[in-house]
C-alpha cells in the first residue's frame, strides 16, 4: 500500500512538473519581455523572470485553471518587478551613467539609451512604468491590464491618464534640457 | 503647448513605436532555468546554489537549491494526500489557532471541524438521512453513505441509500423537489428515482455515450443536463467504455415526477443549459441586436421561458446561485477577461446581478449553511487561499488559512448544517458553527472615537504648528478613495469596511451609524463628492452612485447606465450634474446626467471629454483636458459639470489635480511645474514659489504645499494669502494631500491630519514669517493599544512564510510585530526573517508586512541595514 502511495505522489509530481515547465516555457518570452520593459535591463529581466517562475511554481497547486496560467504568470512577474524596482530604490543602486554613452548589446538598456519615449518612461515613477509598458508595449486591453495589476478598469484609466500626462512632462524637460 | 511635446494620441503611438523592433525572446539559459524550477529537489542534496549558464552573468539572483526543493516539497505533499495530512497534523498541534476539543479534531475562527475517515468520497450530496457520497471499489465508482458526513460506509448503509435492484446506483447529481428526489450519474443507468430520499429505483434514459449528467429542480419538476459522445463509440474489452476522439454534445431532459423523463426542445438561440442552483437553469441565449449578434446570459425557471439576467461589466456566467433566508441571491460569477477567475454576485431578485464583494478579487467556492455564507478566497495579494465567513456577502470575516495548518481544502459543499471541505477530489473535514458563535466583536482597529461634535475640536493631545493643529491619524481610509466630509463628521473606506470619524483624525471600524448609515449593508469607494449648500449629498463611488438626503443616510441612486462609466460629480444652480466617462462611440466626448436631489437622474445630453477620473470634493469645480485644438491639448473647466469654458494655462503647463477652492472664492490646482490659481477657472496664473511644488492641498484660507529635496523628504509651506507669499511651516515633510476639508499630512513615516487654528485660539496663531526650522518638534503619533480581533502572531507568519518562502535558516530566524503604521495607515504585522547579522548597521534579511485584520499581504521584499 505504501509503495503504491509513493508510485502515485511520484506521478503526480512528475505530472505537475511537466505541465508546468510546458506553460511556464510558453509564457517565457513574454514574461521575459514585460520585465525587460519595466525594469530596462536583460539581466534584470532574466532574474526577475527567474525569480517569478519559482514563486509561480511554489504556487502552481492553487492555479485551479491551468488555461489562466498566462496571465497568472504575468500577474507574479509584475509583482517581482514591482519589488525590484522597490528594493534598487533602498539600496540606491548605483544607475547606468546617463551621461555616457551606451554601448552595450542589452536590448533593453539600447532601447532606454537610444529611444527618447522609452528613456522618458524609464525615469517615470514605478507605477506609471508599469501601466504603459503592459497597455502599450504589451498591447494588452484595459481589462487586462486591470487584470495584471488587479485594479478596476477605472483606476487603470486614470492611472493611464497621469501616466501619459507625467510623460508628457518628462519629454518636455528632456526636450528643454537638449 | 509645444508642437514638440504630442497630443494624447500621438503620444500613445509615439510609446507603441517605440517598442517596434524590440522584441526579443527569453535567452535560452532562462528557458532552461524554468525547465529545472520543478525537478531542483533533485539537487537539494548538492552544495552550493544552483547555477546556471547565463551571458553575461552578474552576481545578482542565486536561487538556493534549498529554495526551489522547498517549493518542490510543497506541490509534493499537495499531490499525496496521506502523506500530507501526516505531515500536517503534527504542525496543527503547535497551531494557536486551532484547538482540538472533545466534539471537534480542532476548532478554529468559530467552527468546529471534523476529518473525514476513509473510506472518504469524492463528490457528497445530501439526501433524507444523511449523505450520498462517490467512493472507489475496486477500483470503479461505488455509493457510500454517512449519516454525520464524518464516518462513511461502504457498502451503502440501507437505513440511508436502499436500492431496487441489482444495479450499481450511480446518481451522484442529487435534486430534491414536490416530486420527490432525482440522481443522476455516470454510468449507465444513470438515472435514479426516490418518493422518500431512501429508497431509490433505476429510471430508464435513452442516453448512450452518457459522460456526465447534473440534474436541477424546476418549479414543476426536474431538468438533467446531460453530456453524451455523439458519433461512433468504441468500446475497448476488459476497460471502462471509452470514446476517444468523439465530440460531446449537450442533452437536455424534463421530468414532472422524476420517473418518465422526455427530451427538452430549448427555445431557438439558447445554448449551453447548465444546473444554475436557486434560480433554475442558466443558459447563453444569441439574439441580434442592431444588427450585430450579442450573447446573453438567460435562466429558467421552467426550463421553457427564458429570462436575461443583468450582469455586471466583466462577468460572463453564472453559477452556484444560492437563495437566502434574507430573500437576497448570491452566486458565482466568472469573469471574461480572467480565465475562469471568478467573482461573487448578489441579486435581490435572481435577475438583475451586482458585484458583491468578495473577500479578494479571486473567489474560489461558495456555500451558505443556515445563515453563514462561506466562500475560498485567497488572502489579498497573496496566492494563499483561506476560508471566511459572511452574514450578508459583503462583510468578510476570515475562519482559517487553507494552508493546512490544519485546514485545507480548494472546494466547499454544504452539507444542511454543516459545510465540507474537499482537498483535490476527497472530502477531508466537515465543520459545524461552534454554538457559541464566533466569541469576538468585529475588528476595531482603533480606541473608541472622540464624541466630539466639531471636527475641528479634539480633546485628544494634538500639536500644534506654524498656527495649524495636527494630529495623528490613527488609521488612514483607502488611500485610492476620497474621505467624504458631511454635516456629522468624516466617512471613507477602510479595507473592507466603511469608517468614519466624528473629527478626522480618530477613526472607527465599522462606521458609527450616527456619521454613515445605510439601509441594511453597504460598501463603496467614494472617489468625487459634490452637496447642496442647503445639504443633500451625492457620491460617485468605484460601486455606483450614492445619495443622502440628510448627509448620515445614504441609498444608492437610480442612474442611467452609462456604457463608458462616471468620472465625476457635481452641483450647480441647476442641481447634480453626473459626468460620465469618454465614449468612442460618441466621439470620445462624456455623456451628462442630472438630478435636482440626487436620487433619481435623467440623461442630460453631451458634454465635451472629461477624462479625470475626479477624486474628492467637486465644489471647486473641474479642470481638465476636454479636447484638442491646433496647439494640443485644450483645457477646459466647469464649475458645476454642465457649463464649460476653455481655461488658460501659462506656457508648457497643465493641471494635475481637481481644482481646491479657497475661502475667497479663488481656485488653486497643482500644475506640472509648480501651484496655479485662478479668480474665474479661465486664466490661470503660476504662482512664484522659488520651488516646485510635488503636492497641494488646502483648508479654509490657507495652501499647504511640499517642495521636495533629496530623498523624496522636503519641505511643507504654507499661504495665508492666497498664495502671494508663502512661509516655511515645517521639515520633513513628504507628502500633503485633501482630506474632506482637512489636510493630511504625511511626515516621518507618520500621518497627520491638520487644520489652521482659528482666530481666537491662542499664541502661535498666526503663522511665522520665517517658518518653523528643522529643529521644531515631529509630531508624535499617539500611542493606540493593540486592537483585538486580527490575526495571531502564528497565522501572520504562516503568511509570511507562504508569501517569500524563507529557507530554513531565514525561518528559524523570524521575528513578528503588530503596530500602527502610519505608511499604511493601518495596524499590519510586520514579520521579519533575518539572512545576515553583522551588527546593527550591518544587516539584512527579508519582510512582509500584512495587515493585521484581513491577512492582506500589503508589501514584501529585502530590507537592508
Amino acid at each position: 500500500m505504501e509503495g503504491q502511495l509513493i508510485v502515485t505522489q511520484q506521478d503526480a509530481l512528475e505530472r505537475a512538473s511537466a505541465e508546468y515547465v510546458l506553460a511556464a516555457e510558453a509564457e517565457a518570452d513574454d514574461a521575459y519581455r514585460l520585465a525587460g520593459y519595466i525594469l530596462g535591463d536583460a539581466a534584470e529581466a532574466q532574474d526577475a523572470v527567474q525569480e517569478a517562475s519559482i514563486k509561480a511554481w511554489r504556487s502552481w497547486s492553487s492555479l485551479r485553471d491551468r488555461n489562466s496560467f498566462g496571465p497568472w504568470f504575468q500577474r507574479i512577474v509584475v509583482n517581482v518587478c514591482r519589488d525590484r524596482m522597490r528594493r534598487h530604490s533602498t539600496l540606491r543602486m548605483v544607475e547606468l551613467d546617463a551621461a555616457g554613452e551606451v554601448e552595450t548589446d542589452d536590448i533593453f538598456r539600447r532601447m532606454v539609451a537610444d529611444d527618447e519615449v522609452a528613456g522618458a518612461v524609464a525615469r517615470l515613477d514605478r507605477e506609471h512604468r508599469i501601466v504603459i509598458v503592459l497597455r502599450f508595449w504589451q498591447d494588452l486591453a484595459l481589462e487586462q491590464v486591470a487584470d495584471r495589476l488587479d485594479l478596476p478598469v477605472g483606476t487603470v484609466k486614470s492611472r493611464l491618464h497621469y501616466a501619459l500626462k507625467a510623460l508628457r512632462t518628462e519629454l518636455r524637460r528632456s526636450n528643454d534640457e537638449a | 503647448m509645444r508642437p514638440d511635446v504630442p497630443d494624447d494620441l500621438e503620444l500613445e503611438q509615439r510609446c507603441r513605436d517605440s517598442v517596434a523592433g524590440r522584441r526579443p525572446n527569453a535567452p535560452a539559459s532562462l528557458r532552461e532555468f524554468i525547465r529545472q524550477v520543478p525537478t531542483a529537489d533533485a539537487l537539494s542534496a548538492t552544495p552550493g546554489p544552483l547555477r546556471l549558464a547565463r551571458a553575461g552573468e552578474r552576481p545578482r539572483t542565486r536561487r538556493g537549491v534549498t529554495g526551489i526543493a522547498a517549493a518542490a516539497a510543497i506541490v509534493l505533499a499537495i499531490a499525496g494526500g496521506a502523506a500530507l495530512f501526516a505531515v500536517l497534523d503534527r504542525r496543527a498541534e503547535s497551531s494557536p489557532s486551532a484547538a482540538a476539543s472533545a466534539s471537534y479534531d480542532f476548532e478554529t475562527g468559530g467552527w468546529g471541524w471534523r476529518r473525514v475517515g476513509e473510506p472518504a468520497p469524492g463528490a457528497v450530496a445530501g439526501i433524507a438521512n444523511g449523505y450520498l457520497g462517490e467512493c472507489i471499489s475496486n477500483g470503479l465508482p461505488a455509493a457510500c453513505t454517512s449519516k454525520d458526513g464524518v464516518s462513511w460506509a461502504l457498502p451503502a448503509d440501507p437505513a440511508v441509500l436502499a436500492v431496487d435492484g441489482a444495479a450499481p446506483f450511480a446518481g451522484w447529481s442529487v435534486a430534491h423537489g414536490a416530486a420527490g428526489w432525482v440522481a443522476t450519474g455516470t454510468i449507465d443507468p444513470g438515472t435514479w428515482h426516490s418518493g422518500d430520499g431512501v429508497h431509490w429505483s433505476a429510471v430508464a434514459v435513452d442516453l448512450p455515450g452518457l459522460q456526465r449528467a447534473q440534474v436541477q429542480a424546476l418549479t414543476d419538476g426536474f431538468a438533467m443536463v446531460a453530456q453524451v459522445y455523439d458519433g461512433q463509440q468504441t468500446a475497448y474489452p476488459g476497460q471502462q467504455t471509452a470514446y476517444p476522439g468523439q465530440q460531446t454534445t449537450t442533452k437536455v431532459f424534463f421530468s414532472t415526477d422524476g420517473a418518465v423523463w422526455k427530451p427538452l426542445d430549448l427555445a431557438a438561440g439558447v445554448t449551453q443549459p447548465q444546473p444554475g442552483g436557486a434560480i433554475g437553469l442558466v443558459a447563453t441565449k444569441g439574439e441580434t441586436v442592431n444588427g450585430s449578434q450579442v450573447s446573453r446570459v438567460v435562466s429558467s425557471s421552467d426550463g421553457v421561458s427564458w429570462t436575461a439576467l443583468t450582469l455586471p461589466d466583466g462577468v460572463m456566467g453564472l453559477s452556484s446561485s444560492i437563495h437566502l433566508a434574507s430573500g437576497k441571491y448570491v452566486a458565482v460569477g466568472t469573469k471574461t477577461w480572467t480565465y475562469g477567475a471568478k467573482t461573487l454576485l448578489t441579486s435581490a431578485d435572481g435577475v438583475i446581478w451586482q458585484a458583491g464583494t468578495a473577500p479578494s478579487t479571486w473567489l474560489d467556492s461558495l456555500a451558505v449553511v443556515g445563515p453563514h455564507i462561506l466562500a475560498i478566497s485567497v488572502i489579498p495579494n497573496t496566492a494563499l487561499p483561506a476560508l471566511w465567513e459572511s452574514t450578508d456577502g459583503t462583510t468578510w470575516r476570515r475562519i482559517a488559512l487553507l494552508d493546512g495548518n490544519p485546514l485545507s481544502g480548494t472546494q466547499l459543499v454544504a452539507l444542511g448544517d454543516r459545510v465540507g471541505l474537499f482537498t483535490g477530489s476527497k472530502l477531508t473535514v466537515v465543520g459545524a458553527p461552534l454554538p457559541a458563535g464566533y466569541p469576538t466583536s468585529p475588528p476595531q482597529p482603533t480606541s473608541s472615537p472622540s464624541t466630539a461634535a466639531s471636527p475641528t475640536a479634539s480633546p485628544a493631545p494634538a500639536l500644534v504648528v506654524g498656527g495649524w493643529r495636527w494630529h495623528a491619524v490613527n488609521l488612514v481610509p483607502d488611500t485610492s478613495t476620497a474621505v467624504v466630509r458631511v454635516p456629522n463628521g468624516y466617512f471613507g473606506r477602510c479595507g473592507t469596511s466603511m469608517c468614519t470619524s466624528p473629527n478626522g483624525w480618530s477613526w472607527h471600524i465599522p462606521a458609527d451609524p450616527a456619521i454613515f448609515a445605510t439601509d441594511g449593508a453597504a460598501l463603496f469607494s467614494p472617489l468625487s463628492v459634490a452637496h447642496r449648500p442647503d445639504g443633500g449629498y451625492v457620491v460617485n463611488a468605484g460601486e455606483g452612485v450614492w445619495y443622502s438626503l440628510d448627509g448620515v443616510l445614504w441609498k444608492p441612486a437610480t442612474v442611467p447606465a452609462d456604457p463608458a462609466g462616471y468620472r465625476a460629480v457635481m452641483y450647480g444652480a441647476s442641481g447634480f450634474t453626473l459626468i460620465g466617462s469618454p465614449d468612442d462611440a460618441i466621439g470620445g466626448k462624456s455623456r451628462l446626467y442630472t438630478s435636482p436631489d440626487g436620487v433619481a437622474w435623467t440623461a442630460l445630453g453631451i458634454g465635451p471629454m472629461v477624462g479625470l477620473l475626479a477624486q474628492g470634493d467637486t465644489s471647486g469645480g473641474i479642470l481638465d483636458l476636454t479636447g484638442k485644438n491646433s496647439a494640443g491639448g485644450a483645457f477646459g473647466y466647469s464649475a458645476d459639470g454642465r457649463t464649460w469654458v476653455t481655461a488658460t494655462f501659462p506656457k508648457n503647463e497643465y493641471a494635475s489635480t481637481l481644482p481646491y477652492r479657497l475661502a475667497d472664492g479663488s481656485l488653486v490646482a497643482q500644475g506640472g511645474g509648480g501651484i496655479l490659481r485662478s479668480t474665474d477657472g479661465r486664466s490661470w496664473v503660476l504662482l512664484k514659489t522659488g520651488w516646485v511644488a510635488t503636492s497641494i492641498a488646502v483648508a479654509g484660507d490657507r495652501i499647504v504645499a511640499i517642495a521636495n529635496g533629496s530623498g523624496n523628504v522636503g519641505t511643507a509651506w504654507e499661504s495665508s494669502d492666497h498664495g502671494a507669499t508663502f512661509h516655511q511651516l515645517m521639515a520633513g515633510a513628504n507628502q500633503v494631500s485633501q482630506f474632506g476639508d482637512l489636510v493630511l499630512l504625511r511626515a516621518g513615516g507618520a500621518a497627520y491630519v491638520g487644520a489652521p487654528l482659528s482666530a481666537s485660539e491662542g499664541p502661535g496663531t498666526t503663522p511665522t514669517a520665517t517658518g518653523l526650522p528643522g529643529a521644531t518638534p515631529a509630531p508624535t503619533p499617539t500611542t493606540v493599544p493593540m486592537p483585538a480581533g486580527g490575526i495571531s502572531k502564528d497565522e501572520a507568519i504562516r503568511i509570511a512564510t507562504a508569501t517569500i518562502h524563507p529557507t530554513p535558516d531565514e525561518l528559524a530566524k523570524v521575528s513578528a510585530s503588530a503596530y500602527l503604521d502610519s505608511q499604511y495607515g493601518r495596524w499590519i504585522w510586520g514579520v521579519s526573517f533575518l539572512d545576515y547579522y553583522g551588527g546593527p548597521l550591518n544587516a539584512q534579511g527579508k519582510f512582509v508586512d500584512i495587515d493585521f485584520f484581513t491577512g492582506e499581504v500589503l508589501a514584501s521584499g529585502n530590507w537592508i541595514s
